[in-house]
This record gives structure tokens, C-alpha cells and sequence, in this order.
């Protein structure tokens, strides 16, 4: 195919950014809510596509279409895990973890990782796709946390989990679009940009949690957890990567269960935890409206139910889809012609456009546990009659919104790329940047990507074709770009738009997403410039090719 | 503003022209093109009730 021709030069590479700038200002600088700021993204870069990209209606129809079923991907997420809060919530279920954890050990920070960490890293593993971020962020208000924290941390924490989660499905989309010429190299030393993620992240909590004495508090806790993770995904790696983070995060359930048992952590933590984190009743396990409000509340192992119901799910899905190829190969969908635009940016047909597995699908796992928790929990009369009606109206309050606002991200994130913006941002930046730069850079593109899409697997799919072809032509290690963009594509979760809205909408905070990037836009910005220099080391080292 | 609209309502309004939109899109594709131009434009007015919400919704 012809190489697009549009100008790389400093008016298009600012024009292609307008959209993700306004998106930024009106959500952070102007603390507009993300179901008016979205859409606004989406319009904005419809406009430059028309005027200045070349983009012909129709390919931009096509590919706000495309987005359109995206977002129905994500939506299909955000829906179930709201019922599924509903149902937890209504029935009381979140005092009752609450109780139950604390029981478990009275040191409050291994309450904290337990939940934060461990509990959203197993569902990053397993489930992906913004499932812990949604789970996680009402179980942590429920340990006392103010919302826009729970949600905050829940996208801290989830990080590492995305690039070999959910069986690697990142990896496997990366090796689908470039032919991976050191696969070893690229996974480990991907391998090691996580491990400094998961590092960051767990210092992050702590610190957040219980300033420098939860870091000597927890010293151990967290060396134990980030060498779980961090060394034992670089182990595993090079051998399976569709286990990379499944393993790991088993393994550090059964350790945050074998730490909290140890004498050290059955005391109470060293220190206080911060006031400003904890909601206005000071995190005691009456937490008001998120609790059922009732009095009777259900025992820890049947208020469990819908989570055990939940993971139950996914790894019948994980193992059935694996096994029977006929129903790992199911794949509702639509099909949509090729597209091109005038400076030749052109797209494939697809006779399906990302076909939705309703077995492996995360959403229905979600939303069994949700129906199985209602029938188990209403059957045992923990949940009043006629408690279904109210429960449905409270889950369309908090997704609307949220929908408005994911289908606004993700029609403007296949706008920009049917239409070349995408490709002008990323162009813009190898252009200017020497090869030892630009090593650096990867992560920020991955990064970008991921802010873009909301996924490290559509961020590898929309940027390692480019990210392998400018190291060749820059000479550098593909190994480098290629693990800078995987890992940066995981990065970029903690700040896409689209995981924030998940938060804020089980978390019942819609339209304080502004808030919660403020807490996590400074962190990941740190980690891709953290990244970036390890790469720079590495391509000193001996990058170049 | 005379017609505001209570915020949900408004909301359920754009995701369903959304969904409008994205069903006479891909009819589009397969048909008359006249139904994707129509579903791109019901798009846009989806689109656009959500900053149209700040001034539009009540309360």
C-alpha cells in the first residue's frame, strides 16, 4: 500500500493534538463532566478530520460507527458492573466486607492492599477491560475511602496488569500487526517496565494511604507483593505470556492471605491514615449509603456470593473458550467496508469489526454474578421485594451518563485514526526526536494510545506498526520501541477517559472525573518518564540495531 | 430556556439517537448511502445533546 502523504509538519501535528487538548482542558482545567466533555472530543475531531484531514463523510461515518461498537463493548462492562454494585449495595453486602475484612486482620493498610492491589490486580488478570476499576471502587469506599480516591487508586493499581492480562490478549494483538523480530527481548524487557509500574504503584498506595510510616509498615508487604508480580512475571514470561499475570496474581492472593496471618500484620498499622483519603465518617464500617442501610446484613461468605459467582464465571469462560474453538471463535458483529481518506490513510474491510464473544465477554460475567447475587440474596430476604425496579432506575442514573461519555471517547479515538490524526501525532514525534529520544518515547506513545482507546490491546493495534517502523528507520532495537509501547499502553490506562468514567459511575461520582484525573494524570506522566529514561539507558547500552 | 428537560431523559435521548445513528450508518454501508448520511447526522445530534445538557437539563 502507498505510505499516507499527509504534512508532518507543525500545524498538523498541532491540529491532530486539538482534540485530545480540548478533551484535557474541559475535563481538568474546566471541570466539565465527561458526558459533556466527550462528545465535545468527538465533534472536534470530526471537524478537523472534514477540514484539514481529507476525510470523506462517509469514512467518517464509518469510523464513528466503528467507535459506536466500541463503546458497546465497554458499555456492555459499565452496565453489568453497575447492577452488580446495585445488588451489593441494596443488600448490604459492602458493610459486610467491610466487617469481614477487618476481622481478617486489624491493620488497616493490609486491609487496604488486599483490596486495592491484590483484589484489582486478580481482576486486571482475569477479567480486564475496566472490570476492576468498576468492582474495586465501591469495595474501597466501602473500607472508608472517599470516592474520587477509590477510583483513583483502583487506576493506579490496575496498571500492570494490562499488558499480559486477560491471557496476554495485548501481546497476541501487538504480534498480530508486526512481525516481532526478538520476542524474548521485547517481553522482558517489557517485563521490566512493569515490575517499575507495579513498584511505583504499590509505593503510591502506601504512601497515599499512610505517608512514610505505611512505607516502613509496609515494607514487607510490599516487597513480597511487587516481587510476586514484578519478578515473577518477567520469569514466566519468556515461556508463557498468556500466563504472565494470571499466575503472578493467583500467587499473591494466597500471600496477601499468608502476610495478614503474620504477627507483624495483626496489629494495628504504625501511624494514622491520611484524613483527607478517608469519606466524612472516618472510614468505620457504617459507610451510609453505600450500605444496605437495613440492619440485617448477609454473612461475609453469602455476601460474597455474586464476587465468587463472578470469578467462578470467568475462569469457566477462560478455560471454555480455550478448549471448545467453536466457542472461542464466536464473534458477534458488524462488517464494514474499507475506508480511505485523500492523503491516502486507508483501513481494511472487516467482514466483522471486533466481534463480542458473549462467553469470554467480561460484561457477562459481570452481569451473572449481579443476577446470581439478586436471586441468592433477595431468595435469603436480604434484599426487599419489589427492590428490583428502584435498583434498575439507580443503575441507568449513574450509566447513562458514563455512556454518553464513552461513546464520545471512542467515536472521536476511530475518527482520529480513520481520518490520519493519529498517525500525524505519532509521525510528529519521531520526526523531531533523535533515536535515543525516541526509545523514550515509545512509552509515551503507547501511552497515548492507551489514553486514546482506553486499552493497551487498541493502543498496540493502532501504534506498533508505526513504533516497529520508525525503529527500523531510526536504528534502533525494535525490542526497545516494541516493549516502550506495550508497557506504555498499560500506563495509559490509569488515564484513559473511558476507565475513569467505569470508576466514577460505580463509584457514584459522575462528573468528577476532572478530580480523579488530577490524581492520576501527575502519577502517570511520572511513570512514562520513568520508563522512558530506563529505555534511554538501555538504547546507551546498545539499542541501537 | 422554555423546553428543558429533566437530565436523564435527556441522556436516554442521546444514547438512543446514538444507537439511531449507528445502526442506519452501517445500513449505510450495505445499502443507500442515503441512510449513512442520516445516521452521521443523527450522530452528531447526539453528540451534541451532551454539552447541550449543561444549558438544557433541569435542575
Amino acid at each position: 500500500l502507498p505510505e499516507p502523504t499527509i504534512p508532518i509538519n507543525a500545524l498538523f501535528w498541532l491540529l491532530a493534538s486539538l482534540p485530545l487538548a480540548v478533551l484535557l482542558v474541559l475535563l481538568v482545567a474546566l471541570r466539565w463532566n465527561a458526558a459533556q466533555a466527550g462528545p465535545v472530543g468527538y465533534l472536534v475531531a470530526a471537524a478537523i478530520a472534514l477540514l484539514f484531514f481529507r476525510t470523506p463523510l462517509r469514512t467518517l461515518a464509518i469510523a464513528t460507527a466503528k467507535g459506536f461498537w466500541d463503546a458497546v463493548f465497554i458499555l456492555y462492562i459499565v452496565w453489568a458492573a453497575l447492577a452488580l454494585y446495585e445488588v451489593a449495595r441494596v443488600a448490604g453486602v459492602f458493610a459486610t466486607f467491610c466487617t469481614g475484612v477487618r476481622e481478617f486482620t486489624p491493620n488497616r493498610l493490609v486491609q487496604f492492599f488486599a483490596l486495592a492491589l491484590v483484589f484489582v490486580l486478580f481482576l486486571q488478570a482475569t477479567a480486564g477491560f475496566g472490570t476492576p476499576i468498576a468492582v474495586a471502587a465501591p469495595l474501597l469506599i466501602g473500607l472508608g475511602l472517599r470516592p474520587v480516591y477509590a477510583v483513583a487508586f483502583a487506576l493506579i493499581a490496575h496498571v500492570w496488569g494490562n499488558s499480559f492480562g486477560v491471557l496476554a490478549i495485548a501481546w497476541l494483538a501487538l504480534n498480530l500487526v508486526v512481525d516481532v523480530a526478538q520476542p524474548t527481548a521485547t517481553v522482558i524487557i517489557a517485563g521490566v517496565l512493569l515490575a517499575v509500574a507495579v513498584l511505583a504503584s504499590a509505593l503510591t498506595l502506601a504512601y497515599a494511604f499512610g505517608g512514610r510510616r505505611a512505607l516502613r509498615d509496609g515494607a514487607l508487604l510490599i516487597a513480597v507483593l511487587v516481587a510476586i508480580y514484578g519478578l515473577g512475571q518477567i520469569a514466566i514470561v519468556p515461556f508463557v505470556a498468556e500466563l504472565a499475570a494470571l499466575v503472578p496474581a493467583s500467587l499473591a492472593l494466597g500471600a496477601i492471605y499468608w502476610l495478614g496471618r503474620r504477627p507483624r500484620y495483626q496489629e494495628e498499622m504504625a501511624g494514622d491514615v491520611r484524613p483527607e483519603i478517608l469519606s466524612a465518617d472516618g472510614g468505620t464500617c457504617d459507610v451510609g449509603e453505600v450500605a444496605g442501610g437495613e440492619g440485617r446484613r448477609p454473612s461475609l461468605l453469602l455476601g460474597f456470593v455474586p464476587y465468587y459467582a463472578l470469578v467462578g464465571f470467568l475462569l469457566v469462560a477462560l478455560v471454555l473458550v480455550r478448549a471448545v474453538p467453536a466457542l472461542g471463535e464466536l464473534a458477534l458483529g458488524f462488517g464494514f467496508p474499507a475506508t480511505a481518506t485523500g492523503y491516502g490513510v486507508t483501513r481494511p474491510a472487516e467482514a466483522v469489526y471486533a466481534g463480542l464473544n458473549p462467553i469470554s465477554h467480561p460484561g457477562t460475567a459481570i452481569l451473572f454474578a449481579a443476577v446470581v447475587g439478586y436471586l441468592v440474596l433477595a431468595a435469603r430476604g436480604y434484599i426487599p421485594r419489589g427492590a428490583l425496579r428502584p435498583l434498575l432506575g439507580r443503575v441507568a442514573e449513574s450509566a447513562l451518563p458514563a455512556s454518553v461519555a464513552v461513546i464520545g471517547f471512542l467515536a472521536l479515538a476511530q475518527t482520529i485514526d480513520h481520518s490520519g490524526q493519529t498517525l500525524t501525532l505519532a509521525r510528529g514525534l519521531a520526526a523531531v526526536l533523535p533515536p535515543a529520544l525516541y526509545a523514550g518515547a515509545s512509552v509515551l506513545i503507547g501511552a497515548l494510545g492507551a489514553f486514546i482507546t482506553s486499552s493497551n490491546t487498541a493502543s498496540n493495534i493502532l501504534f506498533s506498526p508505526l513504533q516497529a517502523q520508525t525503529a527500523a528507520a531510526l536504528g534502533i532495537q525494535q525490542s526497545l520501541v516494541l516493549a516502550g509501547q506495550h508497557a506504555g499502553g498499560a500506563y495509559g490506562n490509569a488515564i484513559a477517559p473511558a476507565n475513569v468514567v467505569l470508576g466514577t459511575g460505580t463509584a457514584r461520582i459522575v462528573g468528577r472525573e476532572g478530580e480523579v484525573l488530577r490524581l492520576t494524570l501527575p502519577w502517570t506522566v511520572g511513570l512514562a518518564l520513568l520508563g522512558g529514561l530506563l529505555l534511554v539507558a538501555l538504547y546507551a547500552l546498545g539499542g541501537a540495531a | 430556556v422554555r423546553w428543558q428537560l429533566p437530565l436523564i431523559r435527556l441522556l436516554w435521548l442521546s444514547v438512543g439517537l446514538a444507537t439511531l445513528g449507528f445502526v442506519l450508518i452501517w445500513l449505510g454501508t450495505v445499502t443507500s448511502p442515503i441512510w449513512l448520511w442520516l445516521g452521521l447526522a443523527a450522530f452528531v445530534v447526539a453528540m451534541l445533546l451532551g454539552p447541550a445538557s449543561r444549558y438544557l437539563a433541569e435542575g
